[in-house]
């Protein structure tokens, strides 16, 4: 994204973006939760109800991550959607190995956040 | 462009429509008004309840995806262009939201403020164009009064809005006496000065809420809304006919007079059809029109 004019657009801008990385924890929150009760309750009912809720929540963040300009978010958080919009759409039976895989896929998303949270403290 | 540019924005991430809307005001901030719909069947509700000229779609919402909107629109007649909006650039999805009416597709995670702009101001000027096109289809270049179809549309409107509410409406016909002869003897350019001229005297008499065309030649009509009264109706094509023959019309090189024959007509009372109404008015107007030998006079309903 290019910004190439005026002192308030660009003050207005990195307000915005501030507060959306203020509230970057609780959008990974949100998909924490989800993970947790997916991996507490793993039947099939649950397992789609919390894919859905984590495919949801990681495509906003794939979406506005990238439009903010963080980019790494944006990525890592497309590769956990597209891991649940894969495994909602597999035929073979939901299998434990899932629920690690995405946990690490989550546990990547959560770094690159702490990331850009330690360089606004920084 | 008259009135405000009204986007809807359907999208489930505050974080992101108040970043469209800063990209939004930024581009043009006097005449554009943003709103938000959280979820589909919102998006729906308000595109089915409201006019909107842009509706920016997100494709991933709560329970449905824009998609669903698309569909819900695809057969109808709404004049909303719709932008869709994915987190990533999948073709097949932007594909399908082409298919089913999309006018663009941005991604969001490439986000790129040019395209966003250009996308904006390519439907601020489709709509700028279909403006121009419903005002030349809908009004009389000559005087600025409606045409015949305006007219044609707003009486069909005008019995159903009545018939729904119990309301009565009244049709005035005018014809324009002695027009043929400047025409005639001055040329088409004194004829033209005289049409106009009588186009603002009809129009400087009617309320807001009526409405007023040239049906074509010298003959003038006027819809009046919501009339509680037959004489309301009686009263105005008395002040219309008055103010069209009272005062002389300039011409190039000097000044000619006209009259009008009018006829009137109203629903329920004369009638509950459109064709009998329309009749009926016209045969008062030729009644009056016969009647009289230069003198204006009121075929009464």
């Amino acid at each position: 994204m290019e910004i190439d004019d005026g002192d308030d657009f660009t003050k207005k801008m990195e307000a915005l973006k501030a507060s959306f990385a203020a509230k970057l924890p609780d959008r990974l929150s949100e998909i924490e939760h989800s993970l947790g009760s997916l991996k507490s309750e793993p039947t099939a009912e649950n397992i789609e109800r919390r894919l859905t809720q984590i495919l949801n929540f990681s495509h906003k963040l794939t979406g506005s991550g990238g439009t903010f300009g963080f980019a790494d978010v944006s990525k890592k958080s497309a590769v956990v959607e597209e891991r649940c919009e894969a495994l909602l759409q597999e035929a073979t039976a939901f299998r434990a190995s899932y629920i690690d895989e995405l946990d690490g896929l989550v546990r990547a998303l959560e770094t690159s956040i702490q990331n850009i949270l330690i360089q606004g403290r920084s | 462009m008259g009135g405000k540019f009204k986007i809807l924005c359907v999208e489930d991430d505050q974080d992101y429509f108040l970043f469209l809307k800063l990209m939004v005001d930024e581009y043009s901030t006097d005449n554009v008004e943003m709103e938000l719909a959280t979820t589909a069947g919102e998006g729906i509700d308000k595109l089915a309840s409201n006019r909107y000229d842009l509706c920016l779609l997100d494709y991933r919402l709560e329970e449905q995806t824009g998609l669903d909107v698309l569909r819900a629109f695809k057969d109808r007649n709404i004049d909303t262009a719709f932008v869709f909006l994915t987190s990533h650039s999948k073709k097949e999805i932007a594909f399908e939201a082409l298919r089913l009416g999309a006018m663009d597709f941005l991604t969001k995670s490439k986000f790129d403020r040019f395209e966003f702009e250009k996308t904006l101001s390519y439907a601020i000027y489709k709509k700028k164009n279909e403006l121009k096109f419903e005002k030349l289809a809908t009004r009389d270049s000559l005087t600025g009064l409606g045409n015949r179809n305006l007219f044609d549309e707003q009486l069909k409107s005008a019995l159903m809005q009545s018939e729904r509410n119990g309301e009565r409406f009244g049709l005035i016909y005018i014809d324009i006496d002695g027009f043929k002869p400047v025409n005639d003897t001055y040329g088409h350019d004194a004829g033209d000065r005289v049409l106009q001229e009588l186009g603002r005297r009809i129009g400087e008499q009617t309320r807001k809420s009526d409405i007023s065309a040239r049906l074509g030649g010298d003959e003038f009509a006027l819809i009046l809304m919501r009339v509680e009264d037959i004489a309301v109706v009686d009263r105005l094509a008395r002040k219309i006919e008055l103010s069209i023959s009272s005062r002389p019309y300039d011409i190039e090189n000097g000044q000619v007079s006209v009259g009008a024959s009018i006829g009137i007509a109203t629903y329920p009372d004369d009638g509950t059809d459109i064709d009998g109404l329309l009749r009926l008015a016209d045969k008062r107007m030729y009644e009056c029109k016969r009647g009289k030998k230069g003198i204006s006079k009121f075929a009464f309903a």
